[in-house]
C-alpha cells in the first residue's frame, strides 16, 4: 500500500534527521509550502466532488490567504495535523483507513518534520480523491514539484491555515462529514 | 677536579629540578598533543559520518526509492496496469526522491557529485511529466504498449550519475581512511617519538642526577668522613681534604681544618707535657736513686756508731769514769738509733716512689701485732706516766697482710701518739667491725692535735706540720704518710680526727675482703 512505503522512507528520513546524526537534512519551508499548494488543490477538489451548493464552492475557492507572523516549524505542525484529522473524517467516510499521526509538535521540530507529515497528508488526500472519483479524474497533477524560495514557517502557516479554513468552512456549510474527528491520533 | 665544581650544589639542585619540571612539561606537553591528535582523528571520524557515510546512507534510500518497489518500478506498472494507484506510489516515490536529493545536497557535493544530481532531478522531472502523459493516456484508453511508445524516458543516464555518485563515495571513503590512516601514523610516530624522547630524558636526568650527587655531594662526604674518623683517631697527618671548594661540601671541609688544627695544637701541647713529665720523673728517679744510695752509705756507718755507742754505754771493756761520759753517749745512741729511723723512712719513701714495693701477705694476728707494737712503747710510756689501754681484742683479727708492713703502720701510729702526748696523758686502741664488715683500729691520744687544715699536709711527704709546735718533737715528716700509703696499698683508708691541744684519733680500716673469717 502506497501509505506503508510513505511511512518507511519518512522513518528513514526521521532516523536521518534524528539528533545521532546533528544535521537536519535541510528541506525547507519552501519544500513544505510547495506541498501545501498541493493539498489547497487537493481541499478544493474534495469540496467541488461532495458540495453540491456552488455558493459555497465559490466561497471555498475564493478563500485568501492570511498573513501570519512568527511562526515556528512546530505551529506548523500542530495545525498540519489538525488538517490531517479533518481528512481523516473524509477518509473513514469512505471506507478508509485514517492515516497516524506519527510526530508531535515540540520545540527541536524541523522543516524536514513537517515535510514528511505534510507528504502524508497529501498522499492520504489523493488517495481519497482516487478513492471517489473515476480513472477519468486526472491525479498527477497533485503532486507537481514546484519551486519556491525563502518560503518562512509563517508563509507555510498561512497556506496549512487556508486548506483547515476551506475544509472547517465546507464541514460547517454543506453538512459535510457530520462526524467530526481528528483522526485515530497517535 | 670535577667538570662542574664551578658550580655549587645548590646551583647544582636548581639545574636538576629545572630538568626535571621540564621534562615533567613535556610529558604534559605531549600528553596534550596526542589528546589533540587523537582529538582530531575523532573528529575526522564525526565529520566522517556525517558527510560519507550519510551520503552512502542517503544513497541506499535513493536506489530503493528508484529501483525495485520505487518510483520506476511503480511508473512502469502504472503504464502496464494503468491503476491511479501507482499514479500515487510512483507520484510520493518521487517527493521523497526530493527529499533525499535536497539532504544529499545539503551535506555538500563536489562537481561530479553536482553533475550527477542535475541529472537525476532532470530525470525526476521527465518522469513527473510522463506520470502526468502516461495518466491522461490511460484515461483515453490508450493501450500500455502506445502509451509505453511515448512516455519512455531513458535511464541510462540516470544509472550513470548513480555510478558516479558511488564513484565520488567511494573516493571519498578512500581519501577519509588514507586521511584518517595517515593522522594515526602521524599520532603513532608522534607518540613513539615523544615517549622515546621521555624516555632518554628520563633517564638522562636520573643519570645526571645520580652522577652529579655522587660525583660532588657523596664521594666527597665520604673522603670527608674518612678524614673525620682519622682525625677522631687523632691522626693528623694527612690535610682535610676539600677545603678548597666553593660551595657547601666546601664549608664542612674548613669546618673539620678547624678542629683538626686544635688536635694537632692539642698534640703539640701534651707532647711538651710528656716531654716535662719524663723530665720530671727522670729528675724523681735520679732523687729516689740518690737518696736510696745515700741512705745506704749513712746505714753502714750508723750502725758501727749505734754498736759501738751500745759496747761503751754497756761497758763492756770497762766502766765510764765520768758521768757526762755516760750522758754523751746515751745521747750519741739516740741520735744515731733516731738518725736511723729517718734513713729507713726515707728509704721506704724512694721505695715507695719507685713503685718497686710490694707486699708479701700472708695470715697475720693483728691483736698480736698491736701487743708487739705496745710493749716497744711501754717503757717509754711509763718513764712519761702515759697510760696505754688496749681494748682492742689481743688474740685476733686474722686479716691478709703484709706482716712487716701492718706492724710498720701501727708502729708509726703508736709512736706518734705516744710521742705527741704529754707527760701524764692517755693513749687508748679500740677495734670494732664498721657497718658493711670492714675492720676499724683506732688509737686516740690525748695530745697537741691539729688544726683541721694541717691534717692533709701532715698526710704528705715531709709535712710535719707546724714546726714551731712540734719543734721539741723529733721526726721527718714521713711517718704519716708512710702510714697513708702503706694502709691504702693493703685496699685501706687511714682517717686522722684532731683538735689542737685536746688530741688526735687515727683509725686504720681494712677491708672486708682483707678479714680472715675465724669459722
Amino acid at each position: 500500500m502506497a501509505l506503508a512505503r510513505v511511512l518507511l522512507i519518512a522513518a528513514t528520513l526521521a532516523m536521518l534527521s534524528g539528533k545521532a546524526w546533528a544535521l537536519d537534512l535541510g528541506l525547507t519551508p519552501s519544500h513544505v509550502y510547495s506541498l501545501w499548494t498541493n493539498i489547497n488543490r487537493t481541499v478544493i477538489e474534495c469540496v467541488n466532488l461532495t458540495v453540491k451548493d456552488t455558493t459555497i464552492v465559490s466561497g471555498v475557492k475564493a478563500m485568501a490567504t492570511k498573513k501570519f507572523t512568527g511562526k515556528k516549524p512546530a505551529d506548523v505542525l500542530a495545525l498540519a495535523l489538525h488538517v490531517e484529522g479533518l481528512w481523516n473524517t473524509l477518509r473513514i467516510q469512505s471506507d478508509l483507513p485514517p492515516t497516524l499521526q506519527a510526530i508531535a509538535p515540540e520545540s527541536m521540530t524541523t522543516p524536514t518534520d513537517v515535510y514528511l507529515e505534510s507528504s502524508k497528508i497529501l498522499a492520504s488526500s489523493v488517495e481519497w480523491i482516487i478513492g471517489n472519483t473515476d480513472s477519468s479524474h486526472l491525479v498527477a497533477g497533485y503532486f507537481v514539484r514546484h519551486t519556491f524560495k525563502d518560503k518562512t514557517p509563517s508563509d507555510v502557516y498561512a497556506l496549512v491555515d487556508l486548506a483547515q479554513r476551506r475544509m472547517q468552512f465546507a464541514f460547517d456549510h454543506s453538512g459535510l462529514a457530520t462526524q467530526s474527528g481528528e483522526g485515530s491520533g497517535q | 677536579m670535577s667538570p662542574l665544581s664551578f658550580l655549587k650544589i645548590k646551583t647544582l639542585t636548581v639545574i636538576v629540578a629545572i630538568v626535571l619540571a621540564t621534562f615533567a612539561g613535556m610529558t604534559v606537553l605531549s600528553s596534550y598533543y596526542i589528546n589533540r591528535q587523537v582529538s582530531s582523528v575523532g573528529d575526522r571520524w564525526q565529520e566522517f559520518r556525517e558527510g560519507p557515510a550519510k551520503k552512502v546512507a542517503i544513497l541506499s534510500d535513493l536506489r530503493n526509492a528508484l529501483g525495485y518497489g520505487g518510483m520506476i518500478h511503480n511508473f512502469k506498472n502504472l503504464i502496464l496496469r494503468q491503476d491511479r494507484k501507482y499514479i500515487l506510489k510512483a507520484s510520493l516515490d518521487i517527493l521523497n526522491i526530493t527529499a533525499l536529493l535536497t539532504s544529499y545536497q545539503n551535506i555538500g557535493l563536489s562537481v561530479r557529485e553536482k553533475a550527477a544530481m542535475d541529472i537525476l532531478d532532470s530525470r525526476l522531472t521527465k518522469y513527473e511529466k510522463a506520470i502526468a502523459v502516461a495518466e491522461k493516456m490511460a484515461g483515453e484508453g490508450r493501450t500500455s504498449k502506445e502509451i509505453d511508445a511515448v512516455v519512455h524516458v531513458n535511464d541510462d543516464l540516470a544509472i550513470s550519475a548513480m555510478l558516479a555518485i558511488v564513484g565520488e563515495l567511494e573516493q571519498a571513503y578512500a581519501d577519509e581512511g588514507s586521511r584518517v590512516e595517515q593522522l594515526v601514523a602521524e599520532t603513532n610516530r608522534t607518540s613513539n617519538t615523544v615517549f622515546i624522547a621521555s624516555l632518554v630524558l628520563a633517564f638522562g636526568s636520573i643519570g645526571f642526577t645520580l652522577w652529579f650527587m655522587y660525583l660532588r655531594v657523596l664521594a666527597p662526604i665520604r673522603v670527608l668522613s674518612e678524614s673525620m674518623q682519622e682525625i677522631s683517631r687523632r691522626n693528623t697527618s694527612e690535610p682535610v681534604p676539600g677545603t678548597m671548594r666553593d660551595d657547601e661540601i666546601g664549608d664542612m671541609a674548613r669546618t673539620v681544618e678547624v678542629f683538626r688544627n686544635v688536635i694537632v695544637e692539642r698534640k703539640s701541647f701534651e707532647a711538651s707535657l710528656i716531654e716535662s713529665r719524663e723530665l720530671a720523673e727522670s729528675s724523681n728517679r735520679a732523687k729516689t736513686d740518690f737518696l736510696a744510695n745515700m741512705s745506704h752509705e749513712l746505714r753502714t756507718p750508723l750502725n758501727g756508731i749505734i754498736g759501738l755507742s751500745e759496747v761503751i754505754r754497756e761497758g763492756t771493756f770497762g766502766p765510764l769514769e765520768n758521768d757526762k761520759y755516760a750522758e754523751y753517749i746515751n745521747e750519741i745512741h739516740d741520735s744515731g738509733s733516731h738518725l736511723l729511723a729517718v734513713v729507713q723512712n726515707i728509704l721506704d719513701v724512694s721505695e715507695i716512689d719507685s713503685s718497686s714495693v710490694a707486699l708479701k701477705e700472708e695470715s697475720v694476728n693483728l691483736g698480736s701485732v698491736i701487743q708487739d707494737c705496745l710493749r716497744e712503747l711501754a717503757q717509754n710510756a711509763e718513764a712519761r706516766n702515759i697510760s696505754l689501754r688496749n681494748h682492742a681484742d689481743p688474740s685476733g683479727p686474722m686479716v691478709h697482710a703484709d706482716p712487716g708492713r701492718i706492724t710498720q703502720i701501727f708502729n708509726n701510729v703508736l709512736t706518734n701518739a705516744v710521742k705527741f702526748t704529754p707527760d701524764g696523758g692517755d693513749v687508748s686502741i679500740d677495734s670494732f667491725f664498721e657497718e658493711g664488715g670492714t675492720l676499724a683500729i683506732s688509737i686516740t691520744d690525748t695530745g697537741i692535735g691539729m688544726a683541721r687544715d694541717a691534717i692533709n699536709e701532715a698526710l704528705s711527704p715531709f709535712g710535719q706540720v707546724n714546726r714551731g709546735h712540734f719543734a721539741k718533737h723529733e721526726g721527718t715528716g714521713l711517718g704519716l704518710y708512710l702510714t697513708r700509703i702503706l694502709v691504702e696499698m693493703h685496699g685501706g683508708v687511714l682517717k686522722v680526727k684532731s683538735a689542737v691541744d685536746r688530741g688526735t684519733r687515727v683509725t686504720v680500716i681494712l677491708p672486708k675482703e682483707r678479714i680472715i673469717d675465724s669459722e
